[in-house]
């Protein structure tokens, strides 16, 4: 098993090294899977990580602040959505979404809307779906790094007159940031190769990365140019993840002196 | 520090509390659906086990139920054996590579699953074992690992050294000692690593579509394509159902070591 794991990166590797130009090109000189394909799915990772990172940021900061039992259940209860099947939670929002479901119900009571909102199959369906998962994932990394902040580094700031808020931006904030990074990182990783959530939500008419690799390869049976896909899905992630924690430490560490 | 009524703490509490609701909130439609006579159409007009019948009587959510069960039992054997032996190497023993080899193991985790999927696929057809079951259970062996090790290292932390020199010390031989004090001592890790490996290969779903053959179709993937060609309640009836199974897992393994620990934080806590 360990072998199959280590040679997973090869063996697509190695369909690819048979046909190397022909698919590369393919990708990489048709605009359409640059554009629709790549950039696509970059757009709504971003998108979706950020928020998703927002979302997480208050019941992490209270979950870190918590002590005890409450803490525990409080924890219990966040993480809990990571164990429950993929396929069941994104039923449960295609019921929600439904022309008549749950959201629309509630925004028209509330007058946001005035008619039905088509959520399913629709790209606002999939981003939601997506925050949603990866709101767990983004507490997990968030709390590591608000666990670690010494509560009398706050208190003392208290001491010297400072209110809460300020004693939040100047000292808890910015002491959080690495594990808004790491989250942020892992959720782009987990949103930029989406595959579920696409498939079930929004069908052909959304080409994320990952449902064009399940496509290309399960549906159409085209297993070298789903390998190219993979390929430069990996290389870019990895790019991009290397680029954005360069960045952050060029610009951010170096000013924070963290 | 102090929390006393006040505006902006109040304000922190609801947004909070709602955005924990909010993760919960596709699990409480479902249940309610399940239950719901009138089937999606909210709000709900009575309570009704129809929907529960009919899905548990669906040929193809039993055969599922079978492959599932099948598929999961195995590769949770399988990485938790192998599980047992890594957590021990990576724990006990200090040696060159060793966090690259920890990297290496829980690597599962960070690559993207429509690839996993599809390498393994590949690499299985090359071998000539994408026919069956056997790479169904291969794959998901490979990506419940990183849960079954997490959860036995977690365990291996905490144990303490000293009980193990006094039975060699008064002469047991290396298998005796770990069969009668190692193995006793860790088995709550490894009955959460059994556990939490079991749900998570039971509940899979995008390396399942990439290794599925039409024999051998896991539960999940039958819950999906029964949602996307016959859309019913008894849909959600199963999904609640599986959501049961999983609170049930949850609810023990919390109890058993923490579900913080075995998802990866909470190590300082344990060690």
């Amino acid at each position: 098993m360990i072998r199959v794991s280590f040679n997973q990166h090869i063996a697509g590797g190695y369909m690819k090294a048979a046909w190397v130009l022909e698919n590369y090109k393919k990708f990489l000189g048709d605009l359409w899977y640059l554009r629709n394909v790549l950039f696509f799915s970059f757009k709504i990772a971003v998108f979706s990580s950020l928020l998703a990172i927002i979302f997480a940021y208050p019941p992490s900061l209270y979950i870190a602040r918590a002590r005890g039992r409450k803490k525990q259940l409080l924890l219990t209860l966040t993480l809990s959505p990571l164990l429950i099947g993929m396929v069941c939670l994104i039923f449960g929002w295609i019921v929600i979404f439904r022309g008549h479901g749950l959201l629309n119900l509630f925004t028209m009571w509330t007058g946001i809307t005035s008619e039905p909102v088509k959520y399913l199959y629709s790209l606002k369906g999939i981003i939601i779906c997506l925050i949603y998962i990866s709101i767990p994932f983004a507490i997990l990394n968030l709390l590591d790094s608000l666990g670690r902040i010494d509560p009398s580094l706050e208190e003392a700031a208290m001491n010297v007159g400072a209110n809460r808020w300020q004693s939040f931006l100047y000292i808890t904030f910015p002491l959080s940031t690495p594990g808004m990074f790491a989250g942020s990182l892992v959720v782009f990783a987990l949103n930029f190769c989406a595959f579920a959530v696409p498939l079930m939500l929004g069908g052909e008419g959304f080409p994320m990365a990952g449902l064009v690799i399940y496509i290309q390869s399960m549906e159409l049976n085209n297993m070298p140019f789903a390998a190219t896909i993979s390929m430069i899905l990996l290389i870019s992630n990895m790019g991009v993840l290397f680029i954005y924690s360069k960045l952050i430490h060029r610009f951010f560490f170096k000013r924070l002196g963290v | 520090m102090r929390w006393r009524f006040d505006p902006g703490g109040f304000a922190f509490r609801c947004i909070t509390f709602s955005i924990i609701l909010l993760l919960f909130l596709p699990i409480v439609v479902l249940i309610v659906v399940s239950f719901n006579p009138s089937g999606f159409v909210l709000p709900p007009a009575g309570l009704t086990l129809h929907w529960y019948i009919k899905a548990l009587t669906y040929k193809d959510f039993i055969s599922g139920m079978y492959v599932s069960c099948i598929v999961a039992l195995i590769s949770s054997g399988i990485a938790t054996g192998l599980g047992i032996l890594i957590s021990l190497a990576l724990v006990r023993y200090h040696f060159k590579g060793r966090t690259l080899l920890n990297t290496f193991f829980m690597s599962p985790l960070m690559v993207p699953v429509a690839i996993m999927g599809l390498a393994i696929y590949i690499f299985l057809v090359k071998l000539g074992m994408a026919e069956g079951v056997l790479g169904l259970i291969a794959g998901h062996t490979i990506l419940i690992m990183p849960f079954s090790i997490m959860a036995i290292s977690a365990s291996l932390r905490n144990f303490d050294r000293s009980l193990e020199e006094a039975a060699m010390n008064i002469g047991a031989g290396p298998v005796r000692t770990f069969f009668y004090i190692t193995l006793p001592i860790i088995k709550t890790g490894i009955i959460a690593g059994i556990i939490i490996s079991f749900i998570t290969s039971w509940n899979n779903f995008a390396l399942s579509i990439f290794l599925t053959t039409p024999e051998w179709i896991p539960l999940p993937m039958q819950l999906y394509s029964y949602i996307k060609f016959e859309y019913d309640p008894s849909g959600a009836a199963l999904s609640t159902c599986l959501i049961f199974i999983s609170g049930v897992v949850i609810i023990l393994i919390d109890r058993l070591i923490g579900l913080d620990v075995v998802m990866g934080i909470g190590g300082e806590k344990v060690r």
